[in-house]
């Protein structure tokens, strides 16, 4: 994309039953399809949609068996057509730390009991954890932990324990992976990529940013095969840092999109207090073959642009990045939290050339 | 080593507990009902926000808290004004300049014995004696105010009290021209140069208050013959209207328009507006509402029919006349949101019209839940089956509507209303002296922070990509 300038689209009307706006759900994609389920905006959200992006539409499929409550901030992971869904807010106050299965083939909901790890307690309760699929294993890192039995009188605790869960297995099972080098922070709401060099034969596993009392910045590496957690350096210009964001693999590169970052201090304004923050709309990308944070060349008019969101969901489908919904900083509406109902994608790359089957679907669909 | 760490990262502030908590806010907290979110939380307006927790409620007479230890020590820097200071004690000082171009000299100070009461009746010796008192009284207010902090605020307070005084004082004498008259003569041509001050000032209140009494107090017999600084002519500008430390604020002209355009609809509270003086707050509602957008009145101008009508037929004639005006706005400008807006008894018109006409919302200024018919919100009203959005505004020391009765109301309507409650205010929303000085604030400061608080209701309603919520009548099931 040497030079060309990257624009982002807006898909107007989509057709089929529009989601309602939300923030603090999670999007996967299979094949053409975002898959989003849970977040919510004034009440836990338990539907799941499904967007197919081959035919702008919207559509709600029939679910059956175990079908969980909703939940927000939570971990989702697909692996071929076989979602998981772990922990999240389910009530106010209220954090789960169950394990679902969806099964996209036949859109069929289990609830699984993974066996506890061998060397220690199963996983707390939690929300605004990573939750990654790496080779055949889900790594599961840090998030926030209520000790308070009482919902309205929160304790939070950030974590950073690492779990483990070998998906290949019936039936799952935890495990307290052994690591070695510094762990990182406790921390919320960062995200977890999964990046797997298979020139080198390494697969990593990538957290960058989140929240532990301040907005964090910093990039951690988790080689998955040694179990060795390392602080690369990274070149290019740093983004803010930042939580809530998204951070979605598309080739070697890691589109960050987002999230709740610290006011910048004017040069001409003084005194800035370092605990204010606010929602961007900026991307940063960091090339894993690399380690280089790329500059990313926008095409900078602000009608063609995502407003500035936290709590959105992104994928990667093909070559495209999509963005919906999520909240608009603090914006209110009485005491309803304002969230964005639109619809983006960002074309970060040369598309491939079309396979045979899509060019003799476009060629019917023409007819 | 790592639970270690976990422990001392885990004590987390208060603030952070704020951030964590607006960072996650997916659901609805546990004391949400579905009755609580027909109706906004209740705004308070100058008043704490842990009025609750006091074991008084009475804001005339706060329990004192004993146990408390009093600092002695530490000097604490007052938060700066919320007006433009500088420019605030400008035109605070503008009657003492105007005096002190007046006089020649500093003027006699003990000019009260120096003035011959010969052959004074009794009713010039009270009205003069009075007079001495509340301008004696004013300037120590003065004395005691200079330099203090928020003097602007409590100048404009000790004299809106002295104008109090002087109106109490003239009505004993049942407003007697001639000795009104005399009174102001004798005092332009023998006060001294801080007196005199003091005494523009009052007179200037005095005039926004009454300005046709002034006037003809001031035109006395031999007023036309005086020349300079004291003549009515060079009077007239210093005169026209009262000075306030928050006009022409920087900090307060930042009303901003609604968006949508909207039409606010002003609901006669009276047959007639044939006294344009009756209605001065009402005119200053109006103006102060017209920076959010365009104001149209209703006119009832009944003429002296009105004198015949009865109380019924008079209240049926102004809900006629604000239909009209509503059909009149709808096809003049079609497609813009009207709002209705009625003050005190307005109000009440405000939401008998609402029930017919489709409009946006309606405001109720000084709402009153007690009517000659008795309570509002009784099972059969019809107020409660109402389904456009209401904010009432009502007064903390309102006798016609106590919070309490106006939150059960809220509660049993089925749609979505607002309260705002503003401190220390009586029905009509005027604020008492007491709350204005520990505030800093004036009448006109209140006022307009309640129509800043009025426009983003109109707004949020206007900008919520929701319609209204509304919840399935008790009384009709879902017949609609």
């Amino acid at each position: 994309m040497a030079g060309k300038a990257l624009q982002w689209k807006s898909v107007s009307d989509p057709s089929g039953p529009q989601p309602r706006p939300r923030h603090g759900h999670r999007a996967v994609a299979i094949k053409d399809l975002m898959v989003v389920f849970g977040g919510g905006n004034e009440g836990i959200v338990d539907e799941l949609h499904v967007y197919n992006t081959a035919t702008n539409q919207w559509f709600v499929p029939v679910t059956k068996g175990d079908i969980p409550p909703g939940c927000a901030a939570y971990g989702f992971v697909v692996d071929g057509t076989r979602l998981l869904v772990f922990g999240g807010m389910v009530e106010y106050g209220k954090y789960s730390n169950e394990l679902y299965e969806l099964q996209a083939s036949r859109w069929e909901w289990k609830k699984l009991k993974p066996k506890p790890p061998k060397t220690g307690p199963p996983p707390c309760p939690r929300l605004g954890h990573s939750f990654t699929l790496v080779n055949n294993k889900v790594y599961l890192f840090g998030g926030l932990a209520n000790d308070s039995d009482d919902p309205k009188n929160n304790i939070p605790r950030y974590l950073n324990d690492l779990y483990a869960l070998d998906i290949r297995a019936s039936p799952v099972q935890w495990e307290i992976p052994a690591t070695h080098g510094p762990t990182p922070p406790p921390r919320e709401s960062h995200t977890g990529v999964a990046y797997v060099d298979k020139a080198q034969g390494k697969s990593f596993l990538v957290v960058y940013g989140g929240m532990s009392g301040c907005r964090l910045g910093d990039l951690w590496f988790l080689n998955t095969d040694t179990l060795t957690w390392s602080k690369p350096q990274v070149s290019g210009i740093m983004p803010l840092p930042r939580s809530l964001h998204t951070s979605t693999l598309i080739g070697n590169k890691m589109y960050v999109f987002g999230g709740w970052v610290p006011v910048v201090a004017d040069v001409v304004k003084t005194a800035t207090n370092e605990k204010e923050w606010k929602c961007t709309s900026t991307m940063a990308c960091l090339n894993l073959d690399t380690l280089t944070w790329e500059d990313i060349l926008l095409e900078n008019s602000d009608k063609n642009l995502p407003c500035a969101r936290a709590g959105h969901c992104a994928v990667g489908i093909n070559t495209r990045l999509y963005v919906w919904s999520g909240r608009d900083g603090y914006r209110k509406a009485w005491n309803n939290q304002v969230c964005c109902k639109d619809l983006w994608y960002l074309e970060v790359d040369k598309p491939q050339t079309p396979g045979r089957v899509s060019l003799v679907k476009a060629g019917t669909h023409s007819l | 080593h790592s639970v270690n760490s976990d422990k001392q990262n885990s004590i987390i502030s208060e603030k952070d507990r704020g951030v964590i908590a607006m960072d996650h806010c997916y659901a609805r907290p546990l004391n949400w009902t579905p009755e609580s979110s027909f109706f906004q939380p209740t705004k308070l307006l100058l008043m704490p926000p842990d009025s609750k927790d006091r074991k008084s409620t009475n804001p005339l007479a706060p329990e004192q808290e004993i146990d408390d230890i009093v600092d002695i020590e530490t000097v604490t820097t007052p938060p700066s004004e919320s007006y433009d200071k500088a420019k605030a004690i400008y035109a605070m000082d503008e009657c003492d300049r105007h005096a002190v171009f007046a006089r020649v000299n500093q003027g006699n100070e003990n000019w009260e014995d120096t003035i011959s009461r010969v052959n004074w009746t009794p009713a010039q010796n009270r009205l003069f004696n009075g007079m001495v008192k509340i301008l004696n009284s004013d300037r120590l207010a003065r004395l005691a105010h200079t330099d203090a902090y928020h003097e602007p605020v409590l100048r404009r307070i000790a004299i809106d009290k002295s104008v109090k005084r002087i109106r109490h004082l003239f009505s004993t004498i049942s407003w007697n021209p001639r000795l009104t008259q005399w009174l102001h003569q004798l005092l332009i041509d023998n006060l001294c140069t801080e007196y005199l001050g003091a005494y523009f000032d009052m007179l200037q209140t005095l005039k926004s208050k009454l300005p046709a009494f002034v006037d003809k107090m001031m035109y006395g017999p031999n007023a036309s013959s005086r020349v300079g600084a004291t003549s009515n002519e060079s009077l007239f500008h210093l005169l026209k209207r009262p000075w306030d430390p928050f006009a022409n604020n920087p900090n307060q002209t930042r009303t901003r328009k609604l968006p949508g355009n909207p039409i606010l609809i002003i609901v006669p509270s009276s047959p007639s507006i044939a006294n344009p003086n009756q209605l001065r707050r009402q005119h200053k509602w109006i103006s102060l509402l017209s920076t959010l957008s365009t104001v149209v009145a209703v006119h009832t101008n009944m003429g002296n029919s009105a004198n015949r009508l009865t109380m019924i037929s008079c209240a049926d004639q102004m809900l006629t006349a604000t239909r009209a005006k509503v059909q009149e706005v709808k096809s003049d400008y079609p497609g813009r949101p009207i709002v209705l807006v009625g003050f005190n008894v307005g109000s009440a018109l405000a939401l008998q019209v609402a029930q017919v006409e489709h409009v946006v919302c309606v405001v109720c200024l000084g709402f009153s839940l007690l009517t000659a018919e008795g309570r509002r919100g009784e099972p059969d009203d019809s107020l409660l089956e109402l389904q456009c959005p209401v904010l009432f505004v009502i007064g903390q020391c309102s006798n016609t509507s106590l919070r309490e009765d106006i939150e059960d109301l809220r509660e049993r309507m089925r749609v979505e209303n607002g309260l705002i409650v503003v401190g220390c205010a009586d029905d009509y929303l005027r604020v008492s002296k007491k709350k204005k000085r520990a505030e800093g604030v004036t009448q006109g400061a209140v006022d307009r922070l309640v129509v800043e608080n009025v426009g983003e209701f109109i707004s949020g309603l206007l900008l919520s990509p929701f319609p209204p919520q509304m919840r399935q009548s008790p009384i009709h099931g879902s017949s609609e």
